[in-house]
């Protein structure tokens, strides 16, 4: 593991708008198995997401008891995530060797207690009346001032990045040694690339409800996908790309992506506030 | 506004207790396309401004998840939305939710916030990032990720 650290230089201002001021930048640590990128604290972390949802129901809910629907949201631990633990802080999938060893390509066991008790919820709000519905998102947006559509820029860039990783030359040498290791677990329809496992012949092996159970051949499949990945250089040579494409294009955007990183932080503070939470509880 | 001349048809997957709502119509009600999205659902379009071959009743819609758009292909006729999808809304009623370019919501991803949606995932413009028009295979709100 490593850090490294761009010399970044420039401070400016643009009418009332301040421009971050940089003068460096620390990359996060390189962690494989989080599969953790550069742009990622540009990005909406999932707890903030799933924190914002929250404190817009509470809103929400408020609203239309005014307006006399007695409905109440499920309770949230906004102190702890419920981030389920196949899934990275912004909301990236992971394959790791105890995922695919204990749900194969299916999502990791559920950790939020009242999922049930919000689809319940969130059902019953279908049927308020549509302007209701439509007065208390005006209320929401009063009440809950928060700027939308933050770290575009960050998705954007890792969508190309992602997209141009698999492309690298290194990559795809270790793609096809990654084919020729999965030869023996007896697949039909191997796909070309592991980014397209599972393929058919496994049925629906990323299906599931609330928690997936895996079955023996679709862990057997996923521990040897996960092994020749590894055995392969692919996984290396693919998080080692991606990172380094990513390093690119936050030098090359920095400002625009350290004023969305502005604005992802007010808007959490928003949410902290609303939800009573001080600096020190943000889980 | 609600559609005339329509077939609703509600499928069960398996063991997933995913169920997936197709609206099927003749294509004789015109109307603003967002209202055709179910509240609580996702809705999806084959092309910009939510609509597919002209018809903005003719969407792949949602709840909770859809591991893999490939599903809807096979099932039925039309939309084919795996890697087609265009246009999206999320009229979810308590979470945002989650686009993904490959199944079982792996790969590049996006997110929406309930009650907000993208007319053209062609452009950077709307609520949708850029880089996402035709690319789209898997999508989840929230906690059913």
């Amino acid at each position: 593991m490593w850090t490294t650290t761009l010399i970044l230089m420039g401070t400016t201002a643009t009418g009332c708008v301040a421009e971050p001021s940089i003068t460096e930048l620390d990359l996060p640590e390189q962690n494989i198995e989080q599969w953790t990128l550069p742009l990622d604290a540009y990005m909406p972390p999932w707890d903030d997401v799933t924190r914002s949802d929250y404190a817009r129901n509470i809103v929400m809910a408020e609203c239309l008891n005014e307006r006399g629907y007695d409905v109440e949201p499920p309770w949230r631990d906004v102190n702890n995530s419920t981030r389920r633990a196949h899934i990275n802080p912004v909301g990236r999938q992971l394959f790791t060797e105890e995922l695919a060893s204990e749900h194969a390509y299916g999502r990791a066991t559920n950790t939020f207690e009242n999922i049930e008790e919000q689809q319940v919820y969130s059902e019953g709000l279908n049927n308020v009346d549509d302007s209701t519905w439509t007065s208390c998102v005006q209320v929401e947006n009063e009440r809950l001032p928060l700027i939308q559509n933050v770290g575009f820029e960050a998705t954007e860039l890792a969508a190309q990045a992602s997209s141009q990783a698999v492309q690298d030359a290194a990559v795809i040498e270790a793609r096809d040694t990654w084919r020729e290791c999965m030869l023996d677990v007896g697949l039909p329809d191997l796909p070309r690339t592991p980014e397209e496992m599972p393929p058919a012949s496994l049925g629906d092996a990323r299906d599931g409800a609330v928690d997936d159970i895996a079955d023996p051949r679709e862990i057997e499949v996923a521990t040897q996908d996960f092994t020749c990945r590894v055995s392969s250089g692919y996984r290396d040579a693919l998080y080692e790309v991606e990172w380094d494409l990513q390093v690119d294009s936050l030098r090359d955007n920095i400002v625009e992506l350290e004023l969305a990183r502005s604005t992802l932080e007010s808007n959490r503070d928003v949410v902290n506030e609303a939800l009573g939470l001080t600096s020190d509880e943000q889980g | 506004m609600r559609m005339r001349n329509e077939r609703s048809v509600r499928a069960v997957f398996g063991m997933l207790g995913l169920a997936v709502l197709m609206t099927v119509g003749s294509g004789t009600v015109a109307s603003a396309a967002i209202s055709d999205c179910p509240a609580g659902y996702s809705c999806l379009w084959e092309d910009s401004n939510y609509k597919t071959n002209g018809y903005d009743w003719d969407s792949a819609n949602f709840q909770l998840y859809h591991t893999n758009f490939r599903y809807w292909d096979g099932f039925y006729s039309h939309p084919h939305v795996n890697d087609k999808v265009s246009s999206l809304y999320n009229n979810g009623r308590v979470s945002t939710a989650w686009y993904y370019v490959n199944s079982g919501f792996s790969g590049s991803f996006f997110l929406l916030a309930r009650g907000s949606g993208d007319g053209d995932l062609g452009n950077s413009i709307g609520n949708a990032p850029g880089g996402f028009n035709d690319e789209l295979s898997s999508a989840c709100f929230s906690d059913w990720c």
